[in-house]
């Protein structure tokens, strides 16, 4: 790269010289030359811009190009195309109630901070089968990347998780969006792999007819 | 008062206004599927922040009876608005008052009143020769429609941001965790990366509107950048309305321009994306915006007041810079140094405008470590809190204390006994170039990788500077046209730059890398809309076609 640096700053400099022999002979060419130049540089940029740039915001990775995400026109700090989509969870959280299964401890604090109010509920083994056969509904799918990089919202993380939690393995988060609307109540089932079904209380009651 | 444009202006806020109106009907459908909330709701309460914001920033601009023109007044009302919503927030939170937002609003109203009775004071005397405030608002009445309408616009939504792995961790889940848990205690832990591997000035924004229901403040960050690119477009006019170009050719340079900046790769990726670079941006290019009222501008403020308004302004941005980042205090300690190369303002001053700054950071450097006792077991190199660091820190602010008091007058004294072109400039870039060399000597290869790291960031394709950096560089040619002189206004830049690479270098001993997040990377966009508008001043000379053409004579 440095040969192209050289090989750059020294036709910058031929340019400088040029111009300036220009600038003391031809002060008007100049002037309109210098116009040109700035005129053709807002084309340029917007149409790199907008062939390269928009809409979506890549970034060379290691791993070949990531994308960043879009957030235009959209009023959570979510993207479905980004690495961190579970961030979908504090909108849902907002202004509702959470009922989190009473084996789910490791999530107390974050349900605890994030939700309006929160209470602890009984999940029987057999209400969790039927959660889980019912996995096709949950439409939203994603690791819990929150759980595991906001150390703050984590009293202890299980004996069990730390070795998955060191290669930023995290458990997964299964949410049934269709189930949310206009409902106040949530509930929130832990899987023994820490794996968590969010859901509405009132899909949640209706699947296992409680 | 400038009727044609409140016309203009009007007629932009209502498109913006409808706009508005519309993005709700648009944003509902995906909205209230998930979240259990009125859109209308949610979409004026993000209006009602933005603008609170900006009325705060403009009330205490207004209330310290600024002799700064009405226009400015109305330019500075969003950067300050923040700054003192964060500088609240932050002093509740370091005394351990509960930090809520009745009590941050608290703190700025009594401040706002403390400001007013004083205000009041000082009309008695009569000293202040500034506008009243009923007439300055009547003054920039043009402006004030303008700036509504880019509060409808970018309340909408529809702005253009994204986010990587520090935005979330680092300021938007972090700000947020703020408002619920309302102190730093209740955060640290054993990894507090939150508290002593960032500075606490994004979090803290986020926090504002975590307060009010809102889930992120990509809004505030467009809303900033958009005011970059006003105050860049009104300032420049001004500047060149202070030289024979007028009329149309103004206009069209200062737009040409602005357009530029506007469209840069760089410029779009720094302002976008959410992460404390974009804000160091805007109050880098604010913190120079002053600097020009007395120098370039003469007309902007009048004698001695323009000064002490510049300096209250430069007081404030200097403290958000330290407050921004962990190497925010580099940052305000460059431009000081620059500041008293031209002799802006007297010893005194000087040294008075940065001491809000330092107490700042020596505040926090004492809470993270004797109050909190913060302890980081992994990443200990990069906590702000280390002795390295803590060493640094203190090293900066001496060093800046011993640059106003002895160090300007030692280098002039030098630069006389030198050659003429030795100017106190180019003996500061010589003294960091030699700093290279001693980071050189220390580890070459690590160097060697850096600088090239450094120009294929730049250059490279697919790169954060697109193609606009091979234009800035065409334009850098032609700024030096007319003189090829490293003056103030080229050391800004090329000081900037270098003074960085130095600290990355051989404070930080860091190894850069190839990839747009590269820190460095970052760190020089940071100085791109001062680098634009420092060409554009420059290269004004080009226009003034006044010079005979010599064509004939060869």
């Amino acid at each position: 790269m440095f040969k192209e640096a050289l090989a750059g700053t020294l036709v910058l400099f031929l340019f400088y010289l040029t111009v300036r022999r220009l600038w003391k002979r031809r002060p008007k060419a100049v002037s309109a030359l210098f116009l040109a130049v700035l005129f053709f540089s807002c084309i340029a940029n917007s149409v790199y811009n907008g062939l390269v740039m928009f809409p979506d915001f890549y970034m060379d990775t290691v791993n070949g190009p990531f994308r960043y995400g879009t957030f235009s026109g959209n009023l959570f700090a979510y993207s479905d195309a980004f690495m961190f989509q579970d961030e979908i969870l504090f909108p849902i959280l907002r202004n509702r109630r959470v009922l989190l299964d009473a084996e789910g401890d490791f999530y107390e604090r974050f349900v605890s901070l994030y939700s309006e109010e929160y209470d602890r509920i009984r999940v029987t083994k057999q209400d969790r089968q039927t959660v889980r056969a019912h996995r096709e509904d949950f439409d939203f799918c994603h690791p819990f990347t929150c759980i595991g990089i906001m150390d703050y919202v984590t009293e202890q993380i299980p004996e069990s998780l730390i070795p998955a939690f060191e290669e930023e393995i995290y458990p997964m988060l299964y949410i049934n969006t269709d189930s949310l609307k206009d409902q106040s109540h949530l509930v929130f089932v832990m899987n023994p792999d820490y794996s968590l079904y969010v859901m509405s209380e009132a899909y949640y009651r209706e699947i296992t007819g409680e | 008062m400038h009727r044609k444009l409140c016309t203009f202006h009007a007629i932009f806020a209502a498109l913006c206004g409808i706009l508005f109106l519309l993005s709700m009907f648009l944003n509902r459908s995906y909205f209230e599927r998930i979240a259990l909330d009125s859109v209308f709701s949610y979409q004026f309460r993000q209006l009602a922040a933005l603008s609170l914001l900006f009325l705060v920033g403009l009330l205490f601009l207004l209330a310290v009876r600024t002799s700064l023109s009405p226009a400015w007044t109305v330019l500075f009302a969003m950067p300050v608005g923040i700054c003192l919503w964060v500088f609240a927030s932050m002093l509740l939170l370091l005394t351990g008052i509960p930090y809520t937002l009745f009590f941050t609003l608290a703190v700025i109203g009594l401040l706002l009143v403390g400001l007013y009775l004083l205000r009041q004071h000082t009309l008695a005397f009569k000293t202040a020769s500034a506008l009243s405030p009923v007439k300055s608002i009547r003054e920039s009445a043009h402006l004030l429609l303008f700036f509504l309408g880019l509060i409808f616009l970018t309340a909408s939504g529809f702005v253009y941001s994204f986010v990587s792995y520090d935005s979330f961790f680092y300021f938007v889940n972090y700000g947020h965790t703020l408002t619920i848990l309302g102190n730093f205690r209740d955060i640290v832990g054993e990894n507090s990366f939150t508290l002593t591997n960032i500075s606490q000035f994004l979090p803290l924004v986020h926090s504002y509107m975590a307060f009010w229901g809102l889930d992120q403040a990509f809004q505030i960050q467009a809303f900033l950048t958009l005011n970059i690119l006003t105050a860049f477009f009104c300032v420049l006019r001004q500047c060149v309305l202070e030289t024979p170009v007028q009329g149309r050719k103004a206009l069209f340079y200062t737009a040409l321009f602005t357009l530029l900046l506007a469209s840069s790769t760089s410029f779009l990726v720094a302002s976008s994306w959410v992460l404390a670079n974009m804000y160091c941006m805007a109050y880098i290019f604010f913190l120079f915006l002053p600097s020009l009222a007395g120098t370039v501008l003469p007309g902007e403020g009048t004698g001695k007041e323009a000064g002490r308004d510049s300096l209250l302004l430069i007081g404030i941005f200097f403290t958000a810079l330290t407050l921004l980042r962990k190497d925010g205090i580099i940052f305000a300690a460059f431009f000081l140094v620059c500041f008293r190369s031209i002799e802006l303002f007297s010893r005194r001053q000087l040294a008075l405008l940065f001491l809000p700054a330092s107490l700042a950071e020596l505040w926090w450097l004492f809470y993270v470590r004797i109050v909190l006792n913060a302890g980081v077991t992994q990443a200990s190199l990069t906590s702000i809190a280390n002795n390295k660091n803590v060493f640094f820190i203190l090293l900066i602010i001496a060093a800046s204390y011993f640059y106003i008091g002895w160090g300007h007058s030692i280098l002039l004294w030098l630069s006389r006994r030198l050659p003429r072109f030795c100017t106190p400039y180019v003996i500061m870039l010589f003294g960091m170039c030699c700093l290279m060399g001693v980071a050189f000597l220390k580890k070459a290869d690590i160097i060697i990788d850096n600088v090239d790291f450094v120009i294929r960031n730049m250059f490279r394709y697919p790169s954060s500077w697109g193609i606009s950096a091979l234009f800035f560089a065409v334009l850098a040619v032609f700024s030096i046209l007319h003189r090829p002189a490293l003056d103030y206004f080229h050391f800004l830049w090329v000081g900037y730059a270098l003074l960085n690479l130095v600290s990355y270098c051989l404070v930080d001993s860091k190894a850069f890398w190839v990839n747009w997040d590269d820190s460095y990377n970052r760190v020089l966009q940071q100085i791109l809309p001062v680098f634009v508008f420092i060409m554009a001043l420059k290269s004004l000379v080009l226009l003034q076609s006044d010079r005979p053409d010599h064509s004939s004579e060869s």
